[in-house]
């Protein structure tokens, strides 16, 4: 799977000369961050709670 | 002429025990900065030059012949150096010229930027690795943020000089602009795009990989939205590569569609690379009252042996988030934080914070320490080197 996911990724980088050429660097980069590379979902959730407070600080609603 | 040949009993992170024999007695003062010059390099041992003496021994970095590098002398006997404990220094800007003048280094504000930047990563430092940084950075025309340049840093010392020409180009290419920057683009194409009268397939994927609506009918947050958007953004760009080729939109909408397929995919280049030095730059875009609003931030993961750690710095534009700062520290049990804000918001922050905290607790099972600041001297905490102690603090 992260095979198919960093082909494309390449694919289209070169397709639109974000890079010039894959290097093994940036394949096994982007083949890494597929495979373990992302954050604990709650981690999202807690910063999604950021935002929202955010939003309510700045539009002085629901309670802040 | 060779005073002692020692063997390594330990290398390990950063620290190099060396088996000093009888020159003992000639050895730099514990807590003093000591020179290492590499005279050779033998498969996986070097011989090094320390205060007149050589040694033999193993080094937990690849360093040249020819090379120096700076060690802290931990200890005597056995002579233990540390390598990348200089963080306590940094404070004071003359040690920070005078570690400079140790390596002949010209004493530059740049110079001094990456040597603290080095520092604080727990990087060794290394002459030769501190002239090709500042002589790409000098060279590239580019102007670099803090990421860019922790980023650097890395690739920098992490690969040998073989790779360093390969890798140095592509991160030109793909970091011609700062993560910042490249945010501030996608968002911009974005608001042009809503102008357009598109398929609604690509609007729907838009909001799908970076909305969060909060005015939402059905009160859920869109998670996708603040998290990794790299698997959304490569649907999308993929999508948009199927409208392009059906070739029945305008000049302008192409053109745009086009713009917004590249900034798309260098997201996920630039993702990928920040990644895997445990960087997370991330930004949304928040709708509220039919307008929307960016918002960057960032994650720090730090590998503490069974427990990693996370550090969030939300840091949105001061004059539209009512001067607040978001610091905090989560790991698998609990999350520290510190919300930074002007005295007229504490006590409402302060009674929203409470209820916060028992909802995370509630909610996702961590105990919750969010509370509120008011630091008159906040312009201290987007200084790099105060954040840092603020978030160790924290920890």
């Amino acid at each position: 799977m992260e095979n198919t996911y960093t082909n494309e990724v390449i694919r289209l980088a070169l397709k639109t000369k974000v890079i010039s050429n894959a290097d093994d660097f940036v394949v096994k980069c982007v083949e890494q961050n597929k495979k373990s590379g992302r954050l604990p979902i709650r981690l999202n959730i807690i910063t999604a709670y950021l935002m929202n407070f955010l939003i309510e600080l700045k539009s002085g609603s629901r309670g802040v | 002429m060779i005073s002692a040949i020692s063997n390594i009993t330990n290398a390990s992170a950063g620290t190099i025990n060396i088996n000093a024999g009888s020159a003992v007695s000639n050895l730099p003062q514990v807590n003093s900065t000591a020179l290492l010059n590499v005279i050779e390099k033998m498969n996986s041992t070097y011989k090094v030059l320390i205060n007149g003496k050589v040694f033999q021994t193993q080094l937990p970095i690849n360093a040249e012949k020819g090379d120096d590098i700076l060690a802290r002398v931990i200890q005597q006997n056995p002579f233990t150096l540390a390598l990348d404990k200089f963080e306590n220094l940094l404070s004071d800007p003359n040690a920070v010229l005078s570690l400079l003048e140790k390596l002949q280094l010209s004493k530059t504000v740049l110079s001094e930027k990456i040597l603290k930047l080095v520092a604080l990563n727990r990087k060794a430092i290394t002459k030769s690795k501190l002239e090709k940084i500042i002589n790409y950075i000098e060279k590239s025309g580019v102007e670099f943020d803090e990421s860019r340049l922790v980023l650097l840093i890395n690739l920098i010392w992490d690969n040998s000089n073989e790779t360093y020409q390969d890798i140095t180009n592509s991160y030109h290419k793909i970091f011609d602009i700062s993560f910042e920057k490249l945010s501030a683009e996608i968002y911009e194409s974005l608001l042009r795009l809503n102008r357009l009268n598109l398929p609604q397939e690509i609007y729907f994927k838009i909001n799908e990989a970076m909305i969060f609506d909060y005015e939402n009918e059905a009160h859920q947050f869109n998670l996708v939205s603040v998290g990794d958007k790299s698997d959304e953004f490569l649907s999308l760009a993929r999508v948009i590569e199927g409208e392009v080729e059906r070739n029945v939109i305008g000049a302008s909408a192409l053109y745009e569609l086009e713009h917004m397929q590249g900034l798309l995919v260098k997201y996920i280049l630039q993702k990928a690379i920040y990644n895997k030095y445990n960087i997370y730059p991330e930004f949304v875009i928040i709708k509220f009252k039919s307008r929307l609003e960016l918002i960057n931030y960032q994650f720090e993961k730090s590998a503490n042996g069974k427990d990693d750690s996370y550090k969030l710095f939300i840091n949105p534009d001061k004059d539209r988030f009512e001067n607040t700062v978001i610091h905090a520290v989560m790991n698998t049990s609990r999350i520290y934080g510190l919300i930074n804000s002007t005295a007229s918001n504490f006590s409402k922050i302060e009674d929203y914070l409470c209820k916060l905290n028992a909802r995370i607790a509630e909610e996702i099972n961590i105990d919750s320490y969010l509370t509120v600041t008011v630091d008159e001297t906040k312009e201290m905490m987007f200084d790099s080197f105060s954040r840092a102690r603020s978030l160790n603090r924290l920890a």
